[in-house]
Formats: C-alpha cells, sequence, structure tokens
C-alpha cells in the first residue's frame, strides 16, 4: 500500500513535466497546426545554458531565468526564421523542418557542452518526505517542480482567458482570417506562441534534469512522453493536456515501479497506439471543445 | 473629393486562374454601393482584393484618395477598411463579448473606450445583449450577422465591404439584415459597399449599382436605373 | 527506351560492374564503406517510397532495422541458418511489422503519424534492455560471418561483404522500380496526392498506405540483416533515433520518393560526416565534438533543403536534364492558406 502511494506521488510529479511539454505543444499546435518536434531539443539546450550560468554565479535561480528567458528567446527565433517559411507549404515540410532543428540542436550541444552527462541541481532538499514515519517517495524538490507547472498553467490559463494579448492569441488560433480581417498582426501572435512555448519547455527542462541528468539525448523520451501526454489529453486542450500528462505519468509509474523500468516506454507507446486508433482527437477534447 | 473608396483597374487572381480582370469603381462618401453579378463574376474577389486578403496583380486601390494597394489586411483594418467575409465570419469558439471585443483590436482603446463600445453595440443590438456570455457558435443566423456587423463597427471604419450578409437566412430575416445597412449607412455615414447574391433586395438599398461578369464591370450605374433596365437583369442578375 | 524495366535492369548491371571493380581496386576500408552505403540505399529506398510515394512519413525506421537486424543474429546463433535464409527471414519478420505498425498508423495523418513512429523509433530499442537474456543488453549480439570457401582462402572478408550488400541493394532498387511504375505505384501517388479523390476513383486508401508501410519496413529488415552482418554486431546503440533520422535526411537530400535519391542521399550520410570528422580531428577538435559536427550538418540540410530545394539532388538533377521543373504535389491554382486556421471562403 505504501509503494501504490509513493509510485502514485512519484508518477504525478513526472507527469507535471509531461505535461509542461504537453502544454507547449498545444500551444503550438493551436496556433500554427504544426508539431514542433524540436521543443525537447530545445529544452534541452537551455537546460545546458542554464547550468552553464549556475557554475558561474553560484546561483540556482539566476541559472532558472536565464533558461526560461533563453527559452522564450529559442523559441520566438526558431518560428521567425526556421518556420514561417513552412506555413502554407505541405505539412511534411513542417515536420521535417522541427526534426532538422531537434537535430541541430543536440548536435550543437554536443560540440559545445560535451556528451557527457552532467548533473543538475535543485534549490530544495531532496530528501524524501515523510507522513509520520512513512516515506512518501517524494521530496520537497519534487513538490516544487509540480507546484512550478501548476502555477504556469494557472497564470497562461488566466491571461488567455481575461487578458487583450490572450484574446489576440485565441482569436488568431480560432480564425486567423477574422482576426487578420480586425487588424491583429496574426504573424506577430504566432511568434509569441512559439516563444512562450519555448518558455514553457525550458521549464520542464529544468525540472526534470535534476532526475535525468543532462546531456544531448536526455529530452527525447520525455519529449516523446508529452507528445503522448498531449495526445492523451487532445492537442487542442491546455487542460487536457495537463490530465493528460498526469494520466500517463501515475500509469508509467506504476509499470516502472511494478514491472520494471525498461517497458516503460513499450507501454507508453501502446497507450499512445490505443488512444490514436480509439480517439483521436484525445480524451479530453470532445468536451472541451469551443473553450479556452 | 476623392471617393471613400476608389479601385482603378484591379487586377486578381489565385494561381492559374485571374478572377478579376481590370475592375474599376467608385464608392462615393456614404453611400451603399451594391456589387452584383453571377457566381464566380469577381465580387468576393474584388472585396479580398480591397481588404488586402488577396494581393493584386494590377490596377490600384485607393481609400479617401491615399493609395493602399498591397497593403495587408491587418493595415487595411487599421486604415478603417472593415471587411465583414460571407460565410464563417463569427468567431464560434469565442464568447459573443469576446468576439465583439475583438472588433476593437484595430485600434488603441482605454478600458474606458471599451466598455463604452460594448455598451454601444448591446443598445444597438439588443439581442447580442442578451446573450453576451454565450458561444458565438450558439447563435441563430441572423443574430450571427448582427454579431459580425456590430463586430466590424466597433473598429469605427471609414469603409465597410459586406460579403452576402444575407446569404442562408431566412427571407424575413434577409429583410430585416438589409433594415440594418440602411440603417447603418444613415446613422453613421459609413461609406458601405454590399456584396449580394439577392440584387433584387440589394438594388432596392443601394444608391449605386455595379455589375460584374467574368472579371470585368459590364454595368455601372445608379441603382434604380439598374433595377429598371429589364434586359440587363435577365441577363445578369436573374430576375 | 522503350522497355522501362531494361532501363532499370540495365542501370542495376552497370552499377553493380561499377561495385565489383571499386571493390577490388580499393582498400579494405573503403570496401566497408561499400558495404555501409549499400545497407542504406537498402533502408532509404524503402523509406523513400514511403514518404515521397505513399505519403506517410516514418521517424522511426531504425525500429525495423533493429528487427531485421536482431532476426538475423538470433537465427544464425540459435539455429545456424544459412545468410541467405536469415536475410529473407528478417525481410519477412519486419514485413509482419510494418503490416501492424501499417494497420495501427492507417488513419494516423501528418504529425500524428510522425510522432507515432517517433515513439516506435525511441520505445522498440529498450526491448533489448527489458529481455536482456535474449537480446543481449547493451552488449548485443555477436554475429559471425565468413566469404564462402568456393572464392579460395585469401579473398578478403570486406570484398565479400560489400558484394553481398550491394547485391542485396540492387536488387531492391529493382524491385521498387517495378513497384513504383506498377498500379500499386500510382495508386500511392494517388493516394499522396488527393486521397478523397483516389478514394472516389476506387482506390483502396488503407490498404494502399499499409501496403507501403509492409514493403518499405521489409526494406527496412533487409538492411538491418545486412549491417547484422556487415558489423558483426547487433546492439540497441545501432539504431537509436539518430539513425531514423539519418535515413530520414537520406532521402530528404537524395529527393524524397526517387530512388536515384536514396543513391544520392546514402552516399553523402556515410561518406561525408568521415571525412567532416577527419578534418574536424586534425584541426584539434576532440573525438565527440568531431562526431557531432556531422549530426549539426544533418540538421542545417534538412532545413535548408526543405526550405529551398525541397526536390533534394534528384530533382536539381532533372532540372538540370530536362529543364522542365519536376512534378510537385500541389495542384496549380489551389490556393493555400497563409495561416493555418484561415478559412476558404469560395
Amino acid at each position: 500500500m505504501v509503494e501504490f502511494v509513493q509510485f502514485t506521488l512519484s508518477g504525478i510529479v513526472f507527469g507535471m513535466v509531461y505535461a509542461a511539454i504537453a502544454l507547449s505543444l498545444v500551444l503550438i499546435w493551436r496556433g500554427t497546426r504544426l508539431l514542433n518536434f524540436s521543443q525537447g531539443g530545445m529544452a534541452m539546450f537551455t537546460t545546458f545554458v542554464a547550468i552553464e550560468v549556475i557554475y558561474k554565479t553560484g546561483s540556482y535561480w539566476a541559472g532558472f531565468a536565464v533558461a526560461l528567458a533563453s527559452g522564450a528567446v529559442l523559441g520566438a527565433a526558431a518560428e521567425m526564421l526556421v518556420i514561417k517559411p513552412t506555413i502554407g507549404k505541405p505539412e511534411l515540410n513542417s515536420v521535417i523542418v522541427t526534426i532538422g532543428l531537434l537535430v541541430f540542436l543536440e548536435g550543437l550541444a554536443g560540440i559545445i557542452y560535451g556528451q557527457q552527462y552532467r548533473s543538475f541541481p535543485t534549490a530544495f532538499s531532496i530528501t524524501g518526505l515523510k507522513a509520520g514515519h512513512t516515506p512518501l517517495g517524494i521530496s520537497t524538490s519534487d513538490v516544487f517542480v509540480a507546484v512550478a507547472v501548476l502555477v504556469s498553467t494557472l497564470i497562461l490559463a488566466v491571461a488567455f482567458r481575461y487578458t487583450t494579448a490572450g484574446l489576440r492569441m485565441r482569436a488568431a488560433a480560432f480564425n486567423a482570417t477574422v482576426a487578420r480581417l480586425s487588424g491583429i498582426r496574426v504573424a506577430r501572435v504566432l511568434t509569441v506562441g512559439w516563444a512562450l512555448a519555448g518558455l514553457l519547455g525550458a521549464l520542464a527542462g529544468v525540472l526534470i534534469s535534476p532526475s535525468t541528468f543532462l546531456y544531448p539525448n536526455s529530452m527525447d523520451s520525455i519529449f516523446v512522453f508529452g507528445f503522448t501526454a498531449a495526445v492523451i489529453g487532445g492537442l487542442d486542450s491546455p487542460a487536457g493536456a495537463v490530465a493528460g500528462g498526469v494520466i500517463l505519468g501515475v500509469g508509467l509509474s506504476y509499470v516502472g515501479g511494478y514491472a520494471g523500468s525498461n517497458l516503460t516506454s513499450i507501454v507508453a507507446m501502446g497507450l499512445l497506439v490505443v488512444v490514436l486508433m480509439l480517439r483521436p482527437a484525445g480524451i479530453f477534447s470532445s468536451a472541451r471543445l469551443r473553450q479556452v | 473629393m476623392s471617393s471613400a473608396l476608389a479601385v482603378d483597374g484591379l487586377v486578381a487572381g489565385y494561381g492559374g486562374v485571374t478572377a478579376l480582370d481590370g475592375v474599376t469603381l467608385a464608392s462615393e462618401n456614404g453611400t451603399i454601393t451594391a456589387v452584383l453579378g453571377a457566381n464566380g463574376a469577381g465580387k468576393t474577389t474584388l472585396l479580398r482584393a480591397v481588404s488586402g486578403l488577396v494581393k493584386p496583380r494590377g490596377g490600384r486601390v485607393r481609400v479617401d484618395g491615399e493609395d493602399m494597394t498591397g497593403h495587408g489586411p491587418e493595415q487595411m483594418a487599421r486604415a478603417g477598411v472593415a471587411h465583414v467575409p460571407e460565410g464563417h465570419s463569427v468567431i464560434d469558439e469565442l464568447s459573443v463579448e469576446d468576439n465583439l471585443r475583438v472588433g476593437m483590436m484595430s485600434r488603441r482603446v482605454g478600458r474606458a473606450e471599451r466598455a463604452a463600445g460594448l455598451a454601444e453595440a448591446y443598445e444597438r443590438f439588443t439581442p447580442l445583449a442578451d446573450r453576451r456570455r454565450k458561444l458565438a457558435a450558439t447563435l441563430s443566423g441572423g443574430e450571427r450577422q448582427m454579431l459580425v456587423i456590430a463586430r466590424a463597427l466597433l473598429g469605427r471604419p471609414r469603409v465597410l465591404l459586406l460579403d452576402e450578409p444575407s446569404l442562408g437566412l431566412a427571407p424575413r430575416v434577409m429583410a430585416q439584415v438589409m433594415d440594418m445597412v440602411v440603417r447603418l449607412s444613415r446613422e453613421s455615414g459609413i461609406t458601405i459597399v454590399l456584396v449580394e447574391q439577392n440584387a433584387r433586395g440589394a438594388l432596392a438599398i443601394a444608391d449605386t449599382g455595379v455589375v460584374l461578369n467574368l472579371g470585368r464591370v459590364v454595368a455601372t450605374a445608379a441603382a434604380a436605373d439598374l433595377a429598371a433596365d429589364v434586359a440587363l437583369r435577365h441577363h445578369y442578375l436573374g430576375f | 527506351m522503350r522497355r522501362p524495366l531494361l532501363q532499370s535492369l540495365a542501370g542495376v548491371i552497370a552499377t553493380a560492374l561499377i561495385v565489383v571493380l571499386l571493390s577490388v581496386k580499393l582498400n579494405a576500408f573503403r570496401d566497408y564503406q561499400i558495404a555501409e552505403v549499400a545497407v542504406d540505399v537498402t533502408a532509404v529506398a524503402g523509406l523513400t517510397v514511403l514518404t515521397g510515394l505513399s505519403g506517410q512519413i516514418s521517424l522511426g525506421h531504425g525500429a525495423f532495422m533493429a528487427i531485421g537486424a536482431y532476426t538475423t543474429a538470433l537465427l544464425i546463433i540459435h539455429l545456424d541458418w544459412p545468410f541467405i535464409l536469415a536475410l529473407l527471414a528478417a525481410g519477412g519478420v519486419s514485413a509482419i511489422a510494418g503490416a501492424i505498425v501499417g494497420v495501427a498508423a492507417a488513419r494516423l495523418r501528418g504529425p500524428y503519424l510522425a510522432g507515432a513512429t517517433l515513439m516506435l523509433g525511441v520505445a522498440l530499442p529498450s526491448l533489448a534492455y527489458a529481455y536482456q537474456s535474449v537480446f543481449g543488453g547493451d552488449q548485443g549480439l555477436t554475429v559471425v560471418f565468413t566469404a564462402p570457401a568456393f572464392l579460395g582462402a585469401n579473398f578478403p572478408l570486406t570484398r565479400w561483404q560489400a558484394w553481398v550488400a550491394s547485391a542485396v541493394a540492387l536488387v531492391t532498387l529493382l524491385l521498387l522500380a517495378n513497384l513504383s511504375r506498377s498500379r500499386i505505384g500510382r495508386d500511392w501517388r494517388a493516394v499522396r496526392d488527393d486521397e478523397v479523390a483516389a478514394a472516389l476513383a476506387g482506390v483502396n486508401v488503407a490498404r494502399a498506405r499499409v501496403l507501403a508501410f509492409v514493403v518499405s519496413a521489409a526494406c527496412a529488415g533487409l538492411a538491418g540483416s545486412l549491417l547484422a552482418v556487415v558489423t558483426s554486431l547487433v546492439a540497441p546503440g545501432s539504431f537509436t533515433i539518430t539513425v531514423s533520422i539519418t535515413l530520414l535526411t537520406a532521402a530528404v537530400i537524395g529527393g524524397l520518393g526517387t530512388l536515384p535519391g536514396a543513391i544520392w542521399g546514402s552516399l553523402l550520410v556515410v561518406l561525408v560526416p568521415t571525412y567532416v570528422t577527419d578534418v574536424a580531428t586534425s584541426h584539434g577538435l576532440s573525438a565527440s565534438a568531431g562526431a557531432n559536427i556531422p549530426i549539426v550538418a544533418y540538421g542545417v540540410t534538412l532545413i535548408v533543403v526543405m526550405l529551398a530545394f525541397p526536390q533534394g539532388i534528384q530533382g536539381a538533377l532533372r532540372k538540370l536534364v530536362t529543364a522542365t521543373p519536376a512534378p510537385s504535389a500541389r495542384q496549380a491554382g489551389r490556393r493555400t492558406p497563409r495561416f493555418p486556421s484561415e478559412r476558404r471562403d469560395q
């Protein structure tokens, strides 16, 4: 029973990181109908930048802030330089272009930062928390991870719902023609969307790297899990992304805990296939259709 | 004095197809110009070339004398040209109020002005006030048309381009929409360019009529004169 | 030429002669590279048919190579099968895997399909770790491969490997060329260009799509089988996502959907990285940094080719030769929206 609780709690924590990636994918999908295959690569790269800042300044929070900022910059730059030319062209082009970007970033990281696994620090304690005498399987640092993602999600949700900038993004995502005719600079809005997605991805990167270590390919499977979470929740649904992330995280935690960690990717793939075959729009999509 | 909207030898098309083959027309300030013709005559392309959704291949577009050829839709909207496209023009996924707020995005408005703008729209179009928080997808056909016009007006345009506002509406509602257009023209003095399949209804409320065929202008005259020209009506307008 | 089959056959024979000549003239390392190129051509040809002709993208073809390689290794090690039989079995098993994936993916399009195949490429190799006793885990399985006795005791193994790999590659190309010209190939193109129109014209869209997966997976399986005997090792490290992406890069640079493109692309992804890494390390870059330069190059190439030369090398060659533009999937006159959520009016 104790094990079950531990698996559940740590599953939620990992699930939150998948949710952050899923959210960034949803943001980009809603705005541009593209899947950003380089999202994990961008997150990895910004985390490397963060670790260098942390080495130089000794401050975790400086690194944290720089990661988020460079994530936004990287996202915007990618959109303006590499993605804009593919809009209106066949879908295949944008898939290949984002794959190219992924590979480029991984290779670049390999050259600049090297292939060795690096450890990434945490801001909070990693000693396990206890309820009374029972170990809960998670630490203060883990709680921070979950809270950070939750807070970011809430901030985004509020901003989208209640600010003019958020309305601009929603209008551009739902009906670009009308948005443009109303004077909204849709091209600019798309760039902002990619910047936000980059920021979310960077957040996921710094939150998960303490657990996975940091190396050029470290975000590959996180991305794939994030994608799975987004599909489970529905690529159109931000709330679905979070729910999908938690579901996947908890599910894989049980698999890893009870059946062995080597089977998690297979199970995740199975889950992805099942969802894509039975309910390709995602579990939460129809309920959430036509809402923010 | 220059026309509110003047189009000169406009050429535009899609891919290998030329939909507009040198169209010239002028809309005087505060008037209603009806643009008529069969399907495929180029009426919608004309509006899209003016509002910037389609880049013209030749010719000029002038608004109040200022050359705006080739400007994108965002710029045209900010310059005071509002285009209400046919069909999917309401943003279904947003609420009525959010749709209206979108209409104000071509101007810099403070919170007070925004609230005033919304209040004015609700006063003018009362059914919208009742459904302000509902999703636009839940509106009836006539209400949707009301919403798009209200939204366009919130941008305080000088020129309003309406593409088939009565499309898909029941005859009674069609008449209401036409009434709305007339009242708009009289009350606010906006210059209106109205593309309509329903030629009879359009000519009844317009000041000037322009008939297009295969991308060219075949007739320009006062609306009453066009309505009286039986041969022309039969040949190009279907009544 | 009146008979395209004759034309293909002539091309194949000519290439075979060139390969034999080169393999005799060049040293063992070059022979090894010939074999590498042949392995890639076999896999890339299948992939370019899948993505370029039937319009289905796969980011996980390394998984099918892995299936072919492990099948071959297990059959040779445990059942002592001769290579040729193991090769055919590998193709068959991969074909079955391709059918399963094809059916699962039949209703997937664009990014969804890409993501699902990416997942396949990431997840499948982990099976090697999950069942270490069978698959050998990280160390993998070792395969012993020798040249046949009739060639003599002094015949270099590398040359034999180059010949075997090239033979399989050329036969694969010939078969694919025939398929491409046949009604199946026309069905694939029809489905790629406009599914609805194809269905209306009587094409069984689902079956065409699954068949494309079966064929391309079989090719990848054959390539994996070749890899097993060329490198003598089958380990998960040889089938990472980078491998899948390298295959895609080769297909894209060479010219998606073209068989000669598979050759150009494979030549590039085998020869250029070695050259570049050599140059880099001789200028003082560390070995691992040097190994990453080709990866950066792949990324840049994919982006630049897609943005500037989507038809790839073969497309450019065709333009030079015929001075007419290469066929494109988009119909003239159909207006595509500038932004994805733009509605089409009229």
